[in-house]
Parts: structure tokens; sequence; C-alpha cells
């Protein structure tokens, strides 16, 4: 079955986005498609290989050139791919659930040399290297809403969060990026 | 704040990323309309409510999205272990006694 096709709004969140770069920069990233991936692990294998990626493991991602796949849950992946591609052809009889869900989320970059501080101000879990590492995820919290972080690199995160959210979250990464620079310049 | 380990993360996670779902191993009839109405009022309300060792659903609402279950200190807090939902009751009293020795 090839999905229905949905074309994600163009409809701007209206983000401000700060420049706090010598704490840590913050950056929306493109609009992308992105699906919710549910059912039991050979359904997984299926719609992953529908997108050319390999099922993640728990709390992994895997990528592909622009295509990545975040463990959300033992059923539950999150898929995001770049705008425009070739419609993906979810197969059919599978006994698992593709759901476009491209304007659920709002896609953030955040990266520099405190990021993980920045985040481990309103983010409840241990972020070091050694509990969070390099290609971990997780939803999680950040301050009042729910977020799924991505650690790309040491100081570098991709978050993505629902897009009613991302003002308030903006907020919170701001104030909380204000607040490391004030401490740094003591 | 306490720390949780959920079974499905397989990691402890911070306590609200969580969400408590009220007493474990609560078994709905299977054939509703073949009780009475105190048998389901009990199935519905009636709760244990110890003072002490409880197990009780728990939902890693804000991680993995799974519930499960925990067996948890009513006065304390202390958390004897998680389990995944569908997995039998342990058997409390065994496990604190396997602890003292
Ligand atoms: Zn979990």
């Amino acid at each position: 079955m090839v999905e229905r096709r949905v074309e994600p709004s163009t409809a701007t969140v209206g983000l401000m986005l700060p420049a706090f770069a010598d704490v840590a920069a913050l950056t929306q990233t493109e609009r992308a498609e992105r699906w919710t991936l549910r059912g039991p692990d050979a359904a997984l294998d299926g719609l992953c290989a529908a997108l050319g990626l390999a099922r993640p493991q728990r709390l992994r991602a895997t990528v592909a050139g622009s295509r990545a796949a975040f463990w959300l849950g033992p059923d539950e992946i999150l898929a995001l791919a770049e705008l425009g591609a070739a419609p993906v052809d979810f197969g059919a009889g599978s006994d698992g659930a593709a759901v476009e869900v491209g304007d659920k989320f709002v896609g953030l970059d955040l990266a520099g040399r405190r990021a993980d501080a920045v985040l481990a101000s309103h983010c409840p879990q241990n972020l070091s290297l050694a509990a969070f590492p390099v290609g971990k995820v997780s939803r999680t919290l950040y301050a009042k809403v729910e977020i799924v972080l991505w650690r790309r690199g040491a100081s570098s995160f991709r978050i993505e969060v629902v897009r009613s959210f991302a003002p308030y979250l903006v907020a919170a990464l701001t104030a909380a990026a204000e607040d490391l620079a004030a401490l740094d310049r003591r | 704040m306490l720390n949780i380990r959920c079974p499905y993360c397989e990691e402890d996670r911070p306590e609200i990323e969580f969400r408590n779902a009220g007493e474990a191993h609560i078994a709905r009839p299977d054939e509703p309309d073949r009780v009475d109405d105190r048998q389901w009022a009990d199935f519905l309300y009636t709760r244990d409510n110890p003072k002490g060792w409880h197990a009780e659903r728990w939902r890693h609402v804000h991680g993995c999205g799974r519930f499960f279950n925990a067996v948890r200190h009513s006065v304390d807090d202390r958390i004897l272990l998680t389990y995944k939902a569908g997995e039998p009751k342990p058997d409390i009293e065994r496990m604190l006694r396997e602890r003292e020795a």
C-alpha cells in the first residue's frame, strides 16, 4: 500500500531563536517528513526497511543518509526523512502501522560548548557521556514538556518536540542558556 | 527524587518520567454479566491500600510509554523490584527473607 501523501503545512512555527552562541547554538531543523511506526519487531523490521533503515535497538537510533529512526518504546519508533523524497511504500499486509506525523513535531539542533549543561538544567536524566552516550535516543522531559532527545555528538543534540510546545521549550532552553552564560561571566 | 527501573528500557529513570496507576494484579472478571453488583463494585473500587509492601502498576509515560509493575513500600517508597506487565506477582515475603539471609 502506498501511503496517502499529506503535504506538511507551510505555516511557520514562529520560533524566536536567540543567539547564545558562547554557550550553545540553537537552530531549527529543516521541515521533515516523520512517521510513527508501531507494531511487533517483525513488522517494525519491514516498516524500517521500507525507509531504507535498520530497526533501531533499545534507546538507540539508526541513520541512513538523511533518514533516521529512533527507538521510543518496545513497539514504537519515530522515523524522520528529508522532505520531498519519493513517497514511501510501506507494503501491504503488515501487522504494523505507519502514521504520517510530519507536522506533529518541530526539530531543534542544540550544539556547542555547554549544550549538555543547557539540557541538564531542566532534563531529569543523567546526561553524562557514560549514561547518555553518543547515538543514544530517549523520550524524556525538558521542564514541563515531553521531548525526544538524540545525542549526535558529545556536545551536539537533536530535540524533537510537539509543535505547539516548541515556543515554551525554546523559552526554557533560552533561560537556561542565559543563566549559564551569566555564571560564566562571573 | 526516586529512581525507578523501567523493565522495558532496562534503566533507572527519574520518577518524574513515570505515573502511578494503582494496585497491580486486579483481574477484570472474564464474564462481567455473570458477576453480581457486589463483585463488580469490588473489582472497580475495592483495593488493599496496605501500609507496607505493595504491588502496583506504573507507566513510563514520558519514556517508552509502557505499563509495568513495581513492588513499592508505601511508607518509605523503597522499591523492591519492577517487572513487566503480564509477569506473575512475585512472592514478596520470600524475596524479603532471601534479602535478610
Ligand atoms: Zn521505559
